[in-house]
């Protein structure tokens, strides 16, 4: 008896008799979860400059990502994102590499993990549960840098002056800014038709 | 409005050494150990040890230390940024007096002790990264998770997902150079304007991409599926990874380093 398939397969199609359905779908999940992973990596590398502190597309790649997956499969991707980034690829908004998680500004890296699962979590449910759990998806991400950067700067009140309230405007109006384009995307019929 | 040119996918340098032949997992473990192992020390008998340590490695590698020198200067921003950090955190005598900043002997002492500590980390980190293939890491990662008993569907798809992502980012990246000169030469702009014309600048850029990496996700998996891919069952691999005596040398060699530098503490 092999052990039941909790990784790859949507619920109601855990229990189809249909193995042949399943083993497509097992194919679809996998492809997409990859093409996600390259996604994230691909935007993270974006940057528009505007001001001293380029706008990078990470967050908003990663919001974007948790809108089409579900909370699992984007915990996972990101988990994937984490290592690719620290095998040496540079995908950490430009740097790479193991010194990039272990550097004052790592943090925000691990915050990503549980924020994008929380984050999928919010896409599926609607009005102010969303907006909170979305919330508490962004503030997961700044409690993970600031702690990290605490440990660096041993003042919580400076650490939040550096790497808390300069950025967090940006990330809302990025995030504000998924919603749009992931209604326009999904019309698109392709990427719909979940797996 | 720039994405990465042609990235380098991993930093595998092919040589013929003791460290490339040996297994990517016992690396991986070691790499772990040894990352440990700086955690530990406090103090500079022991990273001396260390740095001795990775010079040896580097040496095994054969590899040229210019390389290691050119991963150290790719994250300089981060080890100058760690420097800046640490430098006023404060403590100790006061040297400098710079009216709010105060740079202290312990801050400095605290300062050459973590940037010594990232940059062995980096060095390590490259000694694993330039002697495996990418393929090889995530065979490793997936190696491991056997060894730490996950599920064997789960770790396979894992390291399925690594691998295809792997061959996507290159793919994905020259897909979106063509959609950027396509739209340029459509009269599109992405670089003018206050930020509401750029943001909207990205839609067409963003749009044609997610369609076409979600076509080639579809073909990928009906491609996928015609081969009856199904996952780990009955399917052998084309390079069998094989522990040998050297693999269990080298996890030995790592806890023979972590006992050391806790006897060097005490």
């Amino acid at each position: 008896m092999p052990f039941p398939n909790l990784f790859c397969l949507p619920p109601a199609t855990r229990y189809v008799p249909f193995w042949i359905f399943v083993w497509y779908n097992r194919c679809m999940k996998i492809s997409r979860m990859a093409i996600w992973l390259a996604i994230v990596s691909l935007l993270s590398t974006v940057s528009i400059p505007i001001g001293p502190v380029p706008i990078t597309l990470q967050v908003f790649a990663i919001f974007l990502m948790a809108f089409f997956l579900s909370p699992l499969d984007s915990f996972v991707v990101m988990i994937g994102y984490t290592i690719l980034g620290m095998i040496g690829l540079p995908i950490f908004a430009g740097s790479g590499g193991i010194g990039a998680i272990m550097s004052p500004v790592g943090g925000y890296i691990l915050g990503f993990i549980p924020s994008a699962a929380i984050a999928s979590f919010g896409w599926k449910r609607n009005g102010i549960f969303r907006i909170l759990m979305l919330s508490l998806a962004l503030l997961i991400i700044y409690i993970f840098g600031v702690g990290v950067l605490y440990l660096y700067l041993h003042s919580l009140r400076s650490s939040i002056e550096t790497g808390f309230l300069p950025f967090v405007w940006i990330d809302a109006i990025k995030i504000s800014l998924v919603f749009p384009l992931a209604k326009r995307i999904s019309k698109i019929q392709l990427i719909r038709s979940k797996t | 409005m720039n994405f990465i040119g042609n990235i380098t996918i991993g930093q595998f340098i092919p040589k013929n050494s003791i460290l490339h032949s040996a297994d990517s997992r016992s690396k991986l473990i070691f790499m772990i150990i040894f990352i440990v192992a700086i955690f530990l020390s406090t103090n500079f008998y022991q990273y001396a040890i260390l740095s001795l340590v990775v010079i040896f490695l580097m040496l095994l590698s054969k590899i040229s230390p210019f390389y290691y020198l050119k991963g150290v200067k790719s994250l300089w921003i981060l080890i100058v940024l760690t420097a800046v950090f640490q430098i006023f955190s404060g403590g100790g005598n006061v040297i400098f007096d710079l009216g709010p900043l105060r740079i202290t002997d312990m801050a400095i002492y605290n300062t050459v002790f973590i940037v010594l500590r990232l940059v062995l980390v980096i060095v390590a980190a490259s000694l694993l990264t330039f002697t495996t293939s990418p393929i090889q890491i995530a065979d490793g990662i997936e190696g491991l998770m056997r060894i730490l008993r996950f599920p064997r569907e789960w770790s396979h798809d894992f390291s399925m997902m690594m691998s295809i992502a792997f061959r996507f980012i290159p793919v994905l990246s020259m897909e979106a150079d063509h959609i950027i000169r396509a739209q340029l030469s459509r009269g599109a702009t992405f670089d003018r304007g206050g930020l509401i014309q750029r943001a909207k600048g990205m839609i067409p850029l963003i749009v044609p991409l997610f369609v076409g990496s979600m076509k080639m996700a579809d073909d990928l998996a009906i491609a996928m599926e015609a081969r009856c891919y199904r996952g780990y069952e009955g399917r052998t691999k084309f390079r069998e990874m094989h522990f040998r005596k050297r693999d269990y040398f080298i996890i030995g060699f790592g806890l023979f380093i972590v006992v050391f530098i806790l006897v060097v503490r005490m």
